[in-house]
């Protein structure tokens, strides 16, 4: 860079401005994060001062409330279910639609793309006298169905571009050796596809773990509660107790904010994947 | 022949989890959705009447879905107009050589991984609780943001960009990246400085994207609803209640499931025009070049 010199107050200003943004961005987490380690009278006192003791009280009553621990449990069976079924339901309907020469696949291959311009908030209505008539709601599998129904548009689309570009020859090698098609499409078709495969299931991961509405509406009040609607609980509950509300927040957004950490590539990936379709 | 029909039972098998799923979960809703706005269906009841284009005009006449319109659509305006810019902003400084570049992506990316319900809490903690110990510390006679009526929204919005911002960012940063440094360098030894670049050079190459991110953003921010159900319950006097918020109250509080069904697809034509629009406008421009 042989303009370094000339841009030197450029720099300063970027570094300058990227991290106003970045506290800005960063406070209200903090604030979190200091208000967690209050009592409820301290934070009444100010919810900007700095806590007088790290006192831990409010992690060991939410860590002792059963209901924060088996929602917990439940929301991880939650995404480890529809993540899993997501991808495998996406990895086979993307594969048949790459590979099927046949005017169907052609055909519902647009009509599931439109699903992606038609958002759930517009047929959540339907959506729900349907869910209720199949005697889903209140089921944490009929909560998982629509889960993996919601879900799977952008995978299906992602596995098929990625099928597509597979070479056909070790496929046909495969066969020729005696494989049947299906083994063939577990033993070799699968494997090959891990990279895609891994960037839906951390997007998909994502969105299951927060999301709220669609739980709200399929699961109601059913018990156990995923994590969001424990929330929901738990604020109506604990009105006003910040401490224990913002402690909850805190501890169940860690496995989320580590989840990141080290799925960091994926994320950025299926991110950019799914937006360059648009 | 026999081959033929073998391959077709394999691929039809693979892709009917899949179908089955489409067909019950959005095919028959949406069917169902677009036929109950022409009916008086109520709640479960599973009689109704064919009421014609009355849901139609019962939403044109309706004061309080008008306001929601008006509401979702200055939520929708202000987020995506300031939301694209700010991460734009943001790619455009991290696309360039920085320290501590990961941390500062992270920080920017962790309001967007967090359930949008547990943001709208822990604002409503910030606007509520922080903003006006704020206030008494700096002395400014304290007020309810969140019960004004002309800063309810613009308060939303700002939620609303800062849960999505670092998602927008993310795309920006690939678009900028997918640049090649020769033109960059080429515009350099010609003498452009930073504002040319950008405005020659960076701006032009990433509008694909930029439209990308818009008609993104169109459709997720008009999609708002757990930030007023959590921080305002569409207050003051219903001024930050969303399209989504009023669909879900008239469907499941007053069950009026054909007036729900109708504001929905209000909602859809909405969302549909904006983006084809957008669409229209950008491939006038593909054209031109």
């Amino acid at each position: 860079m042989d303009s370094k010199i000339s841009n030197k107050p450029l720099y300063i200003f970027k570094v300058i401005c990227i991290w106003i943004l970045a506290a800005a961005f960063f406070a209200p987490l903090l604030l979190v994060l200091l208000n967690s380690f209050k009592t409820k009278g301290e934070i009444m006192t100010s919810a900007i001062a700095l806590p007088t003791s790290f006192h831990l009280d409010n992690f060991a009553a939410i860590l002792s409330e059963s209901n924060f621990v088996t929602s917990f449990l439940c929301s991880l069976f939650v995404v480890a279910a529809t993540t899993s079924l997501t991808v495998l339901v996406s990895a086979m309907a993307g594969y048949s639609l790459a590979k099927w020469k046949n005017k169907i696949a052609g055909i519902l291959m647009i009509v599931i793309m439109a699903t992606l311009f038609v958002p759930f908030q517009v047929y959540m209505v339907a959506m729900i006298v349907v869910v209720k008539n199949l005697g889903l709601t209140g089921n944490i599998f009929g909560l998982i169905l629509v889960y993996i129904a919601l879900g799977m548009p952008v995978p299906i689309f992602l596995c098929r571009s990625y099928a597509v570009g597979m070479s056909k020859e070790i496929e046909e090698a495969a066969i020729i050796d005696g494989c049947s098609k299906w083994t063939m499409f577990l033993r070799i078709v699968l494997p090959l596809m891990k990279p895609i495969l891994a960037t839906v299931a951390v997007l998909n991961a994502l969105w299951v773990w927060g999301e709220f509405l669609v739980a709200f509406l399929v699961y109601g009040n059913a018990k156990p509660m995923t994590l969001p609607l424990s929330q929901r609980y738990f604020y109506g509950t604990y009105s006003n107790q910040w401490n224990l509300i913002l402690t909850n927040f805190l501890i169940s957004s860690i496995p989320i904010v580590l989840f990141y950490v080290v799925m960091q590539k994926h994320i950025v990936k299926g991110i950019t994947a799914g937006a360059v379709k648009g | 022949m026999k081959k033929k029909s073998k391959d077709n039972l394999f691929y039809g098998l693979l892709l009917l989890p899949a179908l089955v799923l489409f067909v019950l979960f959005f095919i028959i809703p949406v069917v169902q959705s677009t036929w109950l706005s022409f009916t008086d269906s109520y709640g479960m009841k599973s009689t109704y009447n064919f009421v014609g284009l009355n849901n139609y005009k019962e939403a044109l006449r309706d004061l309080s879905f008008k306001k929601t319109i008006n509401a979702t659509s200055k939520y929708a305006l202000i987020s995506v107009v300031f939301g694209n810019v700010l991460s734009l902003v943001l790619a455009l400084i991290l696309d360039s050589k920085l320290k501590l570049k990961n941390l500062l992506r992270a920080i920017f990316f962790i309001p967007n991984i967090m359930s949008l319900l547990v943001v709208g809490y822990i604002w409503s903690f910030v606007y509520t609780s922080v903003f006006p110990d704020i206030f008494a510390a700096l002395g400014i006679k304290s007020f309810a943001i969140l019960g004004n009526k002309t800063l309810v929204v613009p308060a939303l919005a700002v939620v609303g960009i800062w849960n999505a911002a670092g998602y927008y960012m993310v795309i920006y940063i690939a678009a900028l990246q997918g640049i090649s440094d020769d033109i960059i360098e080429a515009a350099r030894i010609d003498g452009a400085g930073f504002l040319h670049l950008l405005h020659y050079i960076r701006l032009p190459l990433i509008a694909p994207t930029i439209f990308t991110c818009l008609i993104l953003s169109i459709a997720a921010h008009m999609k708002v609803f757990e930030l007023p159900y959590t921080m305002t319950s569409g207050g003051p006097v219903g001024e930050s209640m969303t399209m989504v918020y009023k669909i879900y109250t008239t469907a499941f509080n007053a069950n009026r499931n054909g007036y729900a069904a109708a504001q929905s697809i209000i909602l859809f034509v909405m969302i549909a025009s904006v983006t084809l629009v957008l669409n229209f406008i950008m491939k006038k421009r593909e054209e031109k070049l």
